[in-house]
């Protein structure tokens, strides 16, 4: 709770180092630990123990309501089974955590534990403590029963007295059911506090309760004795008549108990870290309960009609946008309902019939405060109203009934009677509803009611599988591959025929050896003339058309010359030169320059073949 | 611009048969007589008597007739979503979820799987985000994920084909620096496709879906083996090694362990 920091501020911390003592501390805390221990439980005053084994002790049996008790029971052994407490309903009951003790004493080892509890009485009296029951060993071990006295000797008038109280105050406390009861809780302090925190403050279920603002803090004086107080404050509204008992309120608070230093001493340094720190002394946990409070809840008299549940002081007002205006056109009927009490049940109120108008709703505004002594609120209801008609208009008077706590009877507020004026529109009727929807637009958030998948599906493409399968997949294949096939093509088609136009001789040169193997295949072998000038004429061509020449223009030894100079072998130059001059001899009727018997072998398709790869490998061996 | 892409791709792979979704595809309610023209009219009886089957509400049938379409080869996206729905429906989460991923590689831009996925994903009981790609990726790499590998492969075939064309115009006209981006842009088409394709072929990641109410999951490969964590029904993790009767999966902060094969649907 937003308490226990503001308590927090008010002291120095518990927390804080405290200097030199923390070093000393450190040094002797095992050594002292047992002597602390022993010596707490000798101040303690021991209740008759009814066994050895299970002992309970209260630091004291005589309390002023008030003051709380600090009770230990300590068992001998180990609990087979937890600790079960006697019936105390006359007490608040906090644990304050338990410790266990283990020892070794001529050789025997034993061991305990100790419970402890902070009891708060409720209220005066004399109240008879039961026996704790334990199970050690599997023996049940009863401790002595034992009385405590609370005396109401520290009245709650006697503030002066004490340096730290808790109240708690109704605004009334016979209200009428519904009604606004302002909840007061206050903490008194003059010494220094820790963090602190209300524990309980539980209302039961037949109040509605709500907070009014943040914690307060201020000074007040109460019989010449000044506190530092803390505020809370709520509303609440019983449910029901009759008599509600609020509980108690509970606030647990660290206190110092004990200064840091005593007066008396000369300060030294380290002082000066204990200021730093925090300051040391010593601190307590206080735990404060308010006195029971009780409100007797008054029933409401019989219900009249058009009440909605108001119990207040409340008002209503009407106000109209426009009160000219053309029929279809639109004005803002606002209608505001607010006041003090009961505003968690501000509700539309009863709004006439208009039957002469078009009546949009709208979302209304609400505004609940919270933050001052009392619930107030304030809800806006919002209408576009469209006149159907023309002519004077009125919208009649709306009324809220409520329950004024005050007279202690029904209320009833109205609003004036509101007068507009509607002519005739200009032409068509033109709804204008933007005005109304301008501030919220009326617009609702679409709510998902249920989910489901959606339904199957029925396509014939359920039946075929998805990827290509068979000749399909080898359709796929082709047309991926026939493309870049088909450009590569393409593409030597049309680098060579680039080639060809840059350079007129390659096509001869390159198809020189082909077209004259073709021609010498054909040729008609024999030592006739015409062998011998048709295989003339294929050497001819073929060695023009290689080196680029007129081929059937060269002379025997214009083909030698022409060929050493395309590099080709002399004694193949020569070989050519003689052949084509033993066929031009042949081809003019010269036989016996040709040699009579060897023409044969030269006109036919192997010589001249022969003849036409040899100067073809020579040629191509040798360009560059 | 990422719509247009889309438009361009999709407009241009439209044109070849078979491309699209096939959402124009004839409804087919009854089962055709032998003498129809239906290349396997086996399936076409399974298909319809499993969405009857579906109808009347016995979906443990129309499963059975679904996964016996399944067995017989057939393999879509309209059967793994019909599949889907009848797990969802007979209860089996992590099959159904499987299911709908099944039907999402093959048909990843459909609505209704989408949907029906995202709804059966409501009901695991493991606060584990199913393996997504990051939504950057997703973006920069719309082809990727927004077409399946078929779609990918019949992509790359057409804008393949396009580029060559173009390529093979430009011998002709070489001054054209239409034809000349144009070349550009597909060959840049080719390779992302092309790159897709090869993804899906060889990185795609594989995703189990856990199928009975809870799995243990081991440290190591072995009944014996300490178990490490609990997975439950319809959870979706990442497979990161497989052998023949026990698969490694992790989750998405790095955890892994190993669950025997039967407990997992696969889905790669």
């Amino acid at each position: 709770m937003d308490l226990e920091n503001r308590l927090s501020r008010q002291g120095p911390r518990r927390g804080g180092m405290p200097g030199h003592l923390a070093l000393a501390a450190a040094c002797t805390v095992v050594a002292l630990g047992a002597a602390v221990a022993e010596s707490q439980e000798r101040e303690q005053a021991r209740v008759s123990p009814e066994s050895e084994a299970i002992q309970v002790t209260v630091d004291r049996n005589q309390v002023a309501l008030g003051s709380q008790i600090y009770m230990t029971v300590r068992i001998d052994g180990s609990p087979d089974e937890p600790l079960r407490l006697p019936e105390l309903p006359d007490f608040r009951v906090v644990s304050r955590g338990q410790r266990r003790d283990m020892q070794m004493i001529n050789g025997r080892f034993s061991n305990s534990t100790s419970y402890n509890y902070l009891l708060i009485p409720t209220r005066a009296g004399t109240f008879d403590v039961g026996a704790a029951t334990a199970v050690i060993d599997g023996v049940e071990v009863k401790s002595q029963p034992f009385t405590i006295q609370v005396a109401a000797a520290e009245n709650q008038g006697d503030a002066q007295d004490r340096d730290l109280f808790v109240t708690a105050s109704l605004s009334t406390d016979q209200p009428w059911r519904g009604q606004q009861v302002i909840y007061t809780w206050r903490f008194y302090s003059r010494v220094p506090v820790g963090q602190g925190s209300i524990e309980s403050m539980d209302f039961g279920n037949d109040v509605v309760v709500e907070d009014l603002g943040e914690v307060r803090q201020f000074q007040a004086t109460l019989d010449g004795v000044e506190y530092s107080v803390n505020e809370v404050r709520k509303a609440l509204f019983p449910q029901r008549s009759g008599e509600l008992t609020l509980p108690q309120t509970q606030l647990r608070v660290e206190v110092q108990v004990e200064q840091a230093r005593r007066p008396s001493r000369r300060r030294s340094i380290f002082d000066d870290f204990d200021d730093l720190l925090g300051g040391g002394g010593r601190w307590a946990t206080k735990y404060l309960l308010t006195d029971p409070l009780t409100l007797d809840v008054r029933p409401l008299p019989p219900v009249p009609d058009g009440w909605n549940g108001l119990v207040g002081d409340f008002d209503i007002r009407a106000q109209l946008s426009r009160r000219e205006l053309q029929v279809g056109q639109s004005a803002t009927l606002e209608v505001q309902v607010g006041g003090t009490g009961n505003v968690q049940l501000l509700s539309e109120p009863g709004f006439p019939e208009l039957p002469a108008f078009k009546i949009y709703p709208d979302q209304p505004d609400a505004n609940i405060d919270r933050s001052g002594r009392r619930l107030t609120g304030r809800k806006v209801f919002r209408r576009a109203l469209v006149p159907l008609v023309a002519g004077p208009l009125d919208i009649p008077p709306i009324d809220l009934v409520y329950f004024d706590p005050e007279l202690g009877e029904y209320a009833t507020r109205s609003t004036d009677r509101i007068d507009l004026d509607v002519v005739p529109a200009d032409g068509e009727e033109e709804l204008m509803l933007t005005e109304s929807l301008a501030p919220t637009t009326g617009k609702v958030a679409v709510r998902i009611l249920a989910d489901d998948i959606l339904p199957i599906r029925r396509s014939a493409a359920g039946i075929v599988s998805a990827s290509p399968q068979g000749w399909r997949l080898w359709v796929w294949f082709v047309f991926g591959v026939l493309p870049p096939v088909m450009y590569l093509a393409l593409l030597t088609h049309h680098r060579r025929e680039r080639r060809y136009a840059a350079d007129r001789t390659l096509r001869r040169r390159q198809r020189a050896l082909r077209d004259a193997l073709s021609a010498a295949k054909k040729v008609r072998s024999g030592t006739g003339p015409g062998s011998a000038a048709e295989a003339s004429g294929i050497v001819r061509r073929y060695v023009g058309d290689k080196l680029g020449l007129e081929g059937s223009a060269l002379t025997p030894s214009e083909a030698e010359t022409a060929l050493a100079r395309a590099g080709v072998d002399g004694a193949v130059a020569a070989r050519c030169r003689t052949q084509l001059e033993r066929l031009e001899a042949a081809q003019y009727g010269l036989a016996a320059v040709a040699g009579g018997g060897g023409l044969a072998a030269e006109t036919s398709t192997e010589g001249l073949s022969d003849l036409i790869r040899t100067i073809d490998r020579q040629v191509r061996g040798r360009r560059p | 611009m990422r719509g247009l892409a889309l438009f361009v791709v999709f407009g241009v792979a439209a044109a070849v048969p078979g491309f699209a979704q096939d959402e124009d595809l004839p409804v087919v309610t009854e089962a055709p007589s032998a003498d129809e023209a239906w290349s396997a009219p086996e399936p076409a009886e399974l298909w319809v008597n499993g969405n009857a089957a579906y109808e009347a509400g016995d979906f443990a049938q129309a499963v059975a007739l679904y996964r016996e379409m399944r067995e017989m080869g057939v393999d879509n996206g309209y059967l793994h979503y019909n599949l889907g729905n009848a797990y969802l429906r007979a209860g089996e989460l992590g099959r159904a979820i499987a299911s709908y991923r099944r039907s999402l590689r093959l048909l990843p831009r459909d609505e209704d799987a989408l949907a029906n996925l995202a709804f059966a994903r409501r009901g695991a009981r493991d606060e584990i985000a199913p393996p997504e790609p990051p939504l950057l990726l997703r973006t920069l790499l719309f082809w990727h994920y927004s077409l399946a590998p078929v779609e990918l492969l019949r992509s790359v075939v057409v804008v393949g084909a396009a580029f060559w064309i173009v390529l093979a115009v430009r011998l002709y006209r070489r001054a054209s620096e239409v034809l000349r981006w144009s070349s550009v842009c597909l060959l840049l088409g080719v390779l992302a496709l092309g790159g897709s394709l090869v993804a899906h072929a060889a990185f795609a990641p594989t995703i189990a879906v856990v199928l009975p109410q809870e799995i243990d999951l081991h440290a190591a490969a072995g009944e014996g083996s300490v178990v490490r964590f609990r997975l439950h029904a319809g959870t979706e993790v990442r497979v990161v090694e497989e052998r023949p009767e026990w698969v490694r999966i992790e989750l998405p902060d790095g955890q892994r362990g190993w669950s025997k094969r039967e407990y997992l649907g696969i889905v790669d």
